[in-house]
């Protein structure tokens, strides 16, 4: 690959294979709209820089399966993945290591 | 089965260190990602308090008129719109976010400024765009703390609640309306906190927060309990539903190595003879909290649900193998009998489940129509006053590791204490 100035790019060795895992059962899109669904078991890799906020990653993540970023909250070894600037560098994330998903839970009790 | 590989390869970062407008503008590029913003003016200070938001003047928001306006000009922005553009309306974010999807393209095809039909006649410089999102950021923050403030002032009647709500008017003067609240874990939005003081159900980040407090309070009590007993965060009921086994009782083979690592950490807890009771936190779906603790010296496993629902067969089941594990296969008999109080309305189970476990472990009285509100008021006290006390620092089990650039250095100050 080279630019238009002709000049080589080297390939990016700092990458890392990122795994993002979601077994969504329930869901619902916000609290006035209470809608129900099932998701199966879903697991993606990524070729992703080290020192690169995840949060791009994350929202690839549910592009990919079309459902909202608000709704998933990820964790890595039970470690939120809030911060928008949170890279996999600063969660000491290997080669390989997985991401999981998990169901925004909200609750008080009626439906309203 | 073989997960997909995403290559995330951005082939054009290098454009980024080495700008040549001639390559990019009026070239007939496809735009793919936002540019930088690279101007923005009169922003509300994100290190306001939450009384100085209060009554922080916000520029009217209104929708344009007409649908099929051509939002982006070919003329340059007019000049000197810097002390104008605070005074106009803006429009809602539905709109902006539609003009910042746009925003790239047009430039490429070599627009330089934009108006609207609230304010035609001006054309403003791209940058606006970002001060909008800004301003309606802070305009949304303004209308739930005053909702907030409208139901504090409502609910605050008896002595306690004044007292608590004394309180609460002061903290607001000391915490900065934007941002994240440390010692949380990764993060806790400021403006997440505005639920305690609603009829707003209440997500898992403000059940972990009351649960870490939970846990900070047992790890400074004096007592036997600190050693022998664990409160953990609402993470661990979701990771042991993984668990659930199939119908020939086999689970699945799919959980992450995260999860099992996790979870892994609990076993390893469980297993010291010293240690004798974990509480957690588990959500009913589709809106209920409840609590629920193991008791590993009698065996037991105790659930209180405010509701007094059916208990949800699936999850003990995926306990029951977790824990059967952890104990060389030793049976625990499950019931319902974790004592609790009845909820009475339709919001706040998720404060009394945390009030299940302070009940249970460290004596508290149990939640009751009467002290409903203040607790809630109560709550948002503590966990602010947590962030600024020092306290953050009390070990916990297991150890709540911050991702590294959170132990690098100081936050961004978020309390404006002197």
């Amino acid at each position: 690959m080279s630019t238009p100035s002709g000049e080589d790019v080297k390939p990016d060795t700092s990458k890392i294979r990122i795994g993002v895992q979601f077994n969504g059962q329930y869901m619902h899109s916000s609290v006035s709209t209470p809608l129900l669904f099932s998701y199966d078991w879903t697991e993606v890799f990524f070729l992703y820089k080290k020192t690169k906020p995840l949060a791009k990653l994350l929202i690839m993540f549910c592009e990919r399966i079309k459902v909202d970023r608000k709704n998933i909250r990820f964790n890595y070894e039970g470690v939120n993945i809030s911060r928008e600037e949170t890279t996999a560098e600063d969660l000491e994330m290997e080669d390989g290591d997985v991401i999981d998903g998990q169901l925004w839970q909200e609750g008080g009790s009626f439906e309203r | 089965m073989d997960s997909p590989l995403v290559n995330d390869d951005e082939e054009d970062e290098h454009y980024e260190r080495t700008w040549v407008a001639a390559h990019w503008i009026g070239c007939g590029r496809e735009y793919h990602n936002n540019p930088p913003v690279v101007e923005a003016a009169n922003l509300p200070d994100k290190n306001m308090s939450i009384a100085q938001l209060l009554v922080f003047e916000v520029p009217p928001i209104e929708d344009p008129m007409d649908d099929d306006t051509e939002w982006f000009l070919t003329e340059p922005a007019s000049p000197d719109v810097r002390e104008l553009v605070p005074l106009l309306s803006i429009p809602s974010r539905d709109v902006v976010q539609h003009l910042l999807n746009e925003l790239g393209q047009a430039w490429f095809d070599g627009k330089q400024s934009l108006h609207t039909s609230i304010n035609p006649e001006v054309a403003l410089p791209f940058w606006v765009l970002t001060y909008w999102l800004v301003i309606l950021d802070a305009a949304e923050a303004k209308d739930r703390w005053i909702a907030a403030s409208i139901w504090s002032d409502k609910v605050g009647k008896t002595r306690e609640e004044l007292g608590m709500k004394r309180a609460v008017k002061d903290l607001w003067k000391k915490i900065a309306w934007h941002g994240n609240l440390p010692g949380f874990g990764s993060s806790l939005p400021v403006l997440d906190l505005a639920g305690f003081f609603s009829q707003d159900y209440l997500a898992g980040n403000l059940v972990d927060a009351m649960m870490r407090l939970l846990s900070v309070r047992l790890a400074e009590s004096a007592g036997p309990v600190s050693n022998s007993t664990l409160v953990v965060d609402t993470p661990f009921a979701q990771y042991i539903e993984l668990l659930h086994p199939d119908l020939d009782g086999i689970r699945p083979d799919n959980i992450s190595p995260s999860a099992l690592k996790y979870l892994d950490k609990y076993g390893s807890w469980f297993q010291s003879p010293d240690h004798t009771h974990l509480y957690f936190f588990l959500h009913r779906p589709p809106r209920h909290w409840t609590a629920c603790e193991i008791d590993f010296k009698s065996k037991h496993i105790r659930y209180g649900d405010s509701l007094r629902w059916k208990r949800p067969q699936d999850f003990f089941d995926a306990l029951d193998s977790f824990v059967a594990e952890q104990f060389a296969g030793a049976k625990f008999i499950v019931t319902d009998d974790l004592r609790y109080a009845y909820q009475t309305d339709g919001y706040n189970c998720p404060i009394i489940a945390v009030n299940t476990v302070a009940h249970n472990v460290l004596g508290d009285a149990l939640w009751t129509p009467g002290t409903a509100n203040g607790l809630r008021m109560k709550a948002f006290c503590e966990i602010t006053e947590y962030t600024s006390s020092g306290r953050a620092k009390v070990c916990l089990y297991p150890p709540q590791r911050a991702p590294s650039h959170l132990r690098k250095g100081p936050l961004r100050p978020i309390l404006l204490y002197e």
